[in-house]
């Protein structure tokens, strides 16, 4: 039994208070992407958007000094940045990928530049303030899962309280049942009077919104600074997230969850001994990745039947 | 109703692109010539420079970099852009860089240099070596040089620098300091300019405390800060109260996590001790601009022979540069201890063994 507490108290705990962390932006942006897809349009720039939120919050913060703000405009950021993709591939049909690859593209090059050119030459890198840790009286006293899930700061538990909130949304509520409908058949929902247009600018606004938050989430909420392509293809990941949870909100939970448990596993195996070469462990999240994408989007479990297709009213 | 929306569609498209690339390209994968002292990088400096190229006599000492990452990295690339500056003040050199990525990209940008009559390019980083040693038989005016690498020919060579003589002796201050007798060392790559250093960091501790214990991890990234802070609080977690990274914008992850768990950590490249002053006990500060400075001297003097050239704390490139606000709380005893192994290294009386000399894992 000591050995179990033991256990439990110098890996366990620690292994799952670190994937929380790790699973975090990629929950919000999977979520976020979830309502997108669900309504049939599929946003690939989710790596842009959260690092634009990244680079926004690391910024107000900055000036501001509260991390709060920050979070608010990375938020902000994210739904303009929602609103663009939604006007180019909504309104005017653009074809979804390219369009998300332009989004990527495009804010990989902006933060990048103004990175560079306000905070980049001269001395230390720029630190932030992160976000406090709020303890829950009465929950956090819970053993093991207690301090995990119950000292945490406001992402982390909005990106939690998000999961049911969306599963009703999606499953149960009638804004949900236009939205699903508008994925699976944009023409039969435009013909009992649903908007198509309206709804997937709508999602579209709603994953930028989140996935900005997942972004901001990286520079002020779990690192303290910005740095150039410091989401490191979690955007893509995030994509991956919500083809394994098979387009439903606990599914999401739970692949962001194996994912970031994954990444903080093999920190942990490498931190233990390198009797294990690393390149094998590195490779775990990646690995999860390829398989998430091959093995379930083949039988297309769920998947929205008018995914990428762009809606023309006739 | 219908053409209207496509025709629309493909200007913006196309608007967007081109936007993209553009800003992409001027601070991502651009070239940068910078003829003036000023920083910025605009159209105008380069069209600066092209005009001032054709303009200027033959007789001008001309080098140039090829960097893997940008500039405001607070420390590798950082590092190569100061050294060019030194060059340019102290050689009347012209100068200028350029971000590349691919191996394609490499290759053309040495071409690229050396037909625009460069004297000397330098790559920043080993993996540089392969690209040089296609172009450079093409070019025997031009000296092609690697910061890192073994590859040599007659006009191609390798700068290494010993960025493992503070690393060493970091190791020694860590294993007389530690209360655990535990360290963790997290690098970007496994690759040997890394894992070098984190080698002769177990080596130093060692020789202080042969049971001192040394955990490893490279967290396989550059750029992802978070991914390094997790690989310093699962060492910290393990026992490590003391902390060193080697790779680039990870180990300001480290650093947080140092802080945050209030153990000790060493800096790298520059000096980090401002990031977290109670935390950060000493860096291991790399002069890249005196290195830069110095092979362009020999080529500039004619004196360039193709083959390694190390340099490290011997030649003044490396140094143990301590947190001002902590030395104090630094035992007497260490201080004596990295000083005097410091002397040893001047002098030439002690060797850290450099990367040629040890097997460094690949």
């Amino acid at each position: 039994m000591m050995g179990l507490a033991g256990l439990l108290g110098t890996f366990l705990i620690p292994l799952f208070e670190s994937s929380v962390r790790l699973a975090v932006p990629l929950l919000m942006a999977g979520l976020g992407e979830t309502f997108s897809e669900k309504s049939g349009v599929i946003n690939i720039g989710l790596e842009g958007i959260m690092l634009t939120g990244a680079f926004a919050s690391f910024v107000v913060t900055y000036s501001s000094g509260s991390p709060y703000y920050g979070i608010i405009v990375a938020a902000l950021m994210g739904g303009v940045l929602g609103l663009v993709f939604a006007f180019s591939t909504v309104s005017l049909e653009a074809d979804q990928i390219v369009a998300g690859t332009a989004l990527n593209m495009f804010a990989m090059g902006v933060t990048g530049f103004l990175y560079r050119k306000y905070y980049g030459l001269g001395g230390a890198a720029a630190t932030v303030n992160t976000l406090p840790q709020l303890a829950i009286p009465g929950l956090v006293d819970i053993p093991v899962l207690g301090p995990v899930l119950f000292n945490q700061n406001v992402v982390v538990y909005l990106a939690f309280a998000l999961v049911p909130v969306a599963a009703v949304i999606l499953k149960r509520s009638s804004i949900g049942i236009s939205l699903v409908a508008t994925g699976e058949h944009p023409k039969a929902a435009d013909s009992v009077g649903i908007d198509v247009f309206k709804v997937r600018y709508a999602t579209c606004v709603v994953t930028g919104v989140l996935a900005g938050i997942g972004g901001g989430f990286l520079s002020v909420g779990h690192a303290n600074t910005f740095f150039e392509m410091m989401t490191a293809g979690r955007g893509f990941i995030a994509l991956a997230v919500v083809i394994f949870g098979k387009w439903n909100p606990w599914g999401v939970l739970g692949a962001s969850l194996l994912f970031g448990g994954a990444n903080s596993f093999q920190l942990r195996l490498q931190a233990m001994g390198r009797t294990i070469p690393y390149h094998l462990v590195l490779m775990i999240p990646y690995v999860l990745t390829i398989l998430a994408v091959a093995g379930v989007s083949r039988r297309r479990v769920n998947a929205p039947r008018y995914l990428g297709v762009p809606y023309e009213k006739t | 109703m219908f053409f209207g929306h496509r025709k629309v569609f493909t200007l913006l498209l196309v608007l967007l692109i081109t936007g993209a690339l553009l800003i992409g390209g001027l601070s991502g994968c651009g070239k940068k010539s910078e003829p003036a002292a000023e920083g910025t990088k605009s159209e105008e400096t380069k069209s600066d420079s092209a005009q001032s190229q054709e303009g200027q006599a033959k007789g001008t000492f001309k080098v140039a970099a090829l960097l893997p990452g940008p500039i405001t990295d607070q420390g590798w690339n950082a590092s190569a852009y100061e050294g060019l500056k030194l060059i340019e003040k102290e050689l009347g050199a012209e100068i200028s860089y350029m971000e590349t990525k691919t191996p394609g990209d490499m290759v053309e940008g040495f071409r690229d240099y050396a037909s625009k009559g460069y004297n000397l390019v330098i790559g920043h980083g080993f993996q540089y070596q392969d690209a040089a040693e296609e172009v450079a038989p093409q070019f025997p005016d031009t000296v092609f040089v690697t910061i890192g690498g073994s590859k040599t020919q007659k006009n191609q060579a390798p700068v290494i620098v010993k960025s493992e003589d503070a690393s060493y002796i970091f190791g020694i201050i860590a294993a007389k300091m530690s209360k655990t007798g535990k360290a963790g060392l997290v690098g970007g790559f496994d690759i040997p300019a890394i894992s070098k250093t984190l080698i002769q960091f177990e080596a130093g501790a060692k020789s202080v405390n042969p049971d001192f214990k040394c955990m490893v991890t490279y967290v396989g990234s550059w750029e992802d800060v978070t991914a390094g802070y997790e690989a310093a609080i699962a060492q910290i977690d393990q026992g490590a109260d003391f902390l060193f990274c080697n790779g680039n914008a990870v180990g300001l992850g480290v650093i947080q996590a140092a802080q945050e768990r209030g153990v000790y950590v060493f800096g790298m490249t520059t000096d980090q001790s401002n990031l977290a002053p109670d935390n950060v006990l000493a860096s291991d500060v790399v002069y890249n601009d005196k290195a830069y400075l110095e092979i362009a001297k020999r080529v500039k003097e004619g004196k360039f022979e193709g083959k390694i050239q190390e340099v490290g704390m011997k030649d003044g490139v490396v140094e143990v540069v301590w947190n001002p606000k902590l030395k104090d709380k630094v035992p007497k005893e260490v201080l004596d201890a990295v000083s005097d192994i410091e002397q040893k290294i001047k002098s030439g009386e002690f060797r850290v063994p450099g990367e040629l000399e040890v097997n460094v894992k690949q």
